[in-house]
């Protein structure tokens, strides 16, 4: 196959200018290392095998995301990562993996990209960068028990084929557990 | 006897109780006793991005009350499945999070002890019922009937904890429904994302996922899909038509529960499985049922 060279400009002018737009240009971003999160994330539950990746990109070129997103190049993100460069938490890619784990079944070093991932969002979390979606199917669950709020439709639905009641599940449960752990803080919602 | 405590999590009620009253059925038929827990919580699947500790909390408190009953636990959703394994596994090995949850259960007099095995559907049919038992309840196979097989993500990975089978070239999915009399197609990219997870945060994403896989699926020449994770079964079923209207095309493919096609083959009716709940219609799946 014969590269088309101006596709290739293309994707690479649309990277720089998201790097551009995450705070990045040539020459400011080695001021931006910081490798006080590059050691925290490492001592992250986790984190600890992100020093092991080599940079094959086996996990790029097995991503299904990197196959439908230019921009989405998980060997990039662990770079990233390994250099200290905190403005990854800002990218909305670390909330672009499906969690499909083909990378993590792959990589040859044994880094578990989907647990770093993870680390990733936790941390971003922390920064008050969690996607407003999931922090609304989280207050659901804060709310009602389960991330829906179960009514007529399911129940009727339910008694047409003879199911036990839809199961129960106490908010409280959620809401102690949130608490202790501070997710509640989180997701701006008051302590008891 | 077989013999599970039941975690059907949140969407299989909310969304597709038609996966839950075949399963039921099926799993009655083939002598499988499946005992309810109350006083339930959500799995946590959606908490552990923002936070981990929180996530290993609600996942074993749903396994302590399994291990209360003495029972393995059988999910039917592939988001559960993966939470529930993972901090299963998770909480085994790491005693500073495991004393952690602990504490944080000593106040529903609750404690994990990591006493049971998490079950999925297809591994409780494969493994733990096994294929042969079932083929012997199969009175009304299908006859040329060309199904192609979706393997939920999350069934199989990450595989050293599962435990399942190589997701590289897995079978059980094909196998299950071979036994039905179906007649099992390859599509290219058969083991891909459906791209559910993302469906929250970045809709057009999912839909892309889910056209590229349903296109390969039409060019292979299925009359039907079989899906085994609620996940999935909605994005090949209700998304299907969002995909339809994203990419102007027309797919009619429809999606069947792998329960839904085992209990038609022993014999049940369309009502029991609640075929006509699915939302591409899948009556014509009927056609093919032998007399």
């Amino acid at each position: 196959m014969i590269f088309k060279k101006s596709l290739l400009n293309e994707k690479m002018r649309r990277k720089r200018e998201e790097l551009v737009n995450l705070g990045y240009n040539k020459t400011d971003s080695v001021s931006r290392v910081d490798l006080n999160f590059k050691n925290e994330l490492l001592s992250m539950p986790g984190g600890d095998v992100l020093k092991l990746c080599f940079q094959c990109g086996l996990c790029t070129g097995s991503c299904i995301v990197s196959r439908n997103v230019d921009t989405f190049r998980p060997r990039q993100i662990l770079r990233m990562v390994q250099l200290g460069l905190k403005d990854i938490l800002k990218s909305e890619d670390i909330w672009r993996c499906v969690t499909c784990y083909t990378c993590n079944e792959r990589c040859p070093q044994g880094v578990k990209l989907t647990d770093v991932f993870t680390v990733l969002k936790n941390r971003a979390t922390q920064e008050g960068l969690l996607p407003k979606a999931i922090k609304e199917l989280l207050k659901a669950i804060h709310q009602f028990g389960w991330i829906y709020e179960m009514g007529d439709v399911q129940e009727f639905e339910r008694e047409d084929f003879e199911l036990p009641d839809i199961p129960e599940a106490s908010p409280m449960v959620f809401r102690k557990i949130a608490e202790k752990t501070g997710l509640n803080r989180l997701l701006d919602i008051e302590e008891g | 006897m077989v013999k599970y405590a039941l975690y059907t999590g949140c969407t299989i009620p909310y969304r597709l109780n038609a996966y839950e009253a075949s399963t039921r059925k099926v799993m009655d038929h083939l002598g499988v006793d499946l005992v309810d827990l109350d006083q339930l919580n959500c799995c946590g699947l959606y908490v552990e991005p923002a936070n981990k500790l929180a996530y290993l909390a609600l996942s074993g408190r749903v396994l302590a009350l399994a291990e209360e009953q003495g029972l393995d636990l059988l999910c039917l959703c592939g988001g559960c499945t993966s939470a529930l394994a993972k901090a299963n596994a998770y909480l085994k090995e790491h005693e500073v999070e495991r004393n952690a949850v602990n504490e944080v259960l000593a106040d529903f007099d609750m404690a994990f002890e990591g006493k049971i095995r998490v079950v999925n559907s297809v591994n409780s049919f494969v493994e733990d019922i096994g294929l042969k038992t079932i083929k012997k309840q199969i009175t009304k196979p299908f006859n040329g009937l060309k199904l192609a097989a979706h393997y939920g993500c999350h069934l199989l990975k990450p595989s050293e904890i599962l435990q399942f089978e190589d997701p590289e070239a897995p079978q059980s999915v094909d196998d299950l429904c071979a036994i039905t009399g179906a007649t099992m197609v390859d599509y290219r990219d058969k083991y891909e994302c459906c791209g559910a997870p993302v469906i929250a945060t970045e809709q057009s994403l999912a839909v892309k996922i889910i056209n590229n896989k349903l296109k390969n699926i039409s060019k292979a020449g299925a009359n039907a899909t079989v899906t085994v994770c609620p996940y999935c079964h909605l994005m090949l079923d209700l998304m299907q038509l969002e995909a339809e209207d994203a990419y102007q095309t027309k797919y009619k493919l429809p999606a069947l529960l792998h329960t839904q096609l085992l209990g038609l083959s022993m014999g049940m009716d369309a009502e029991d499985v609640g075929l006509s709940l699915n939302k591409v219609n899948a009556e014509k799946v009927l056609d093919f049922l032998s007399e």
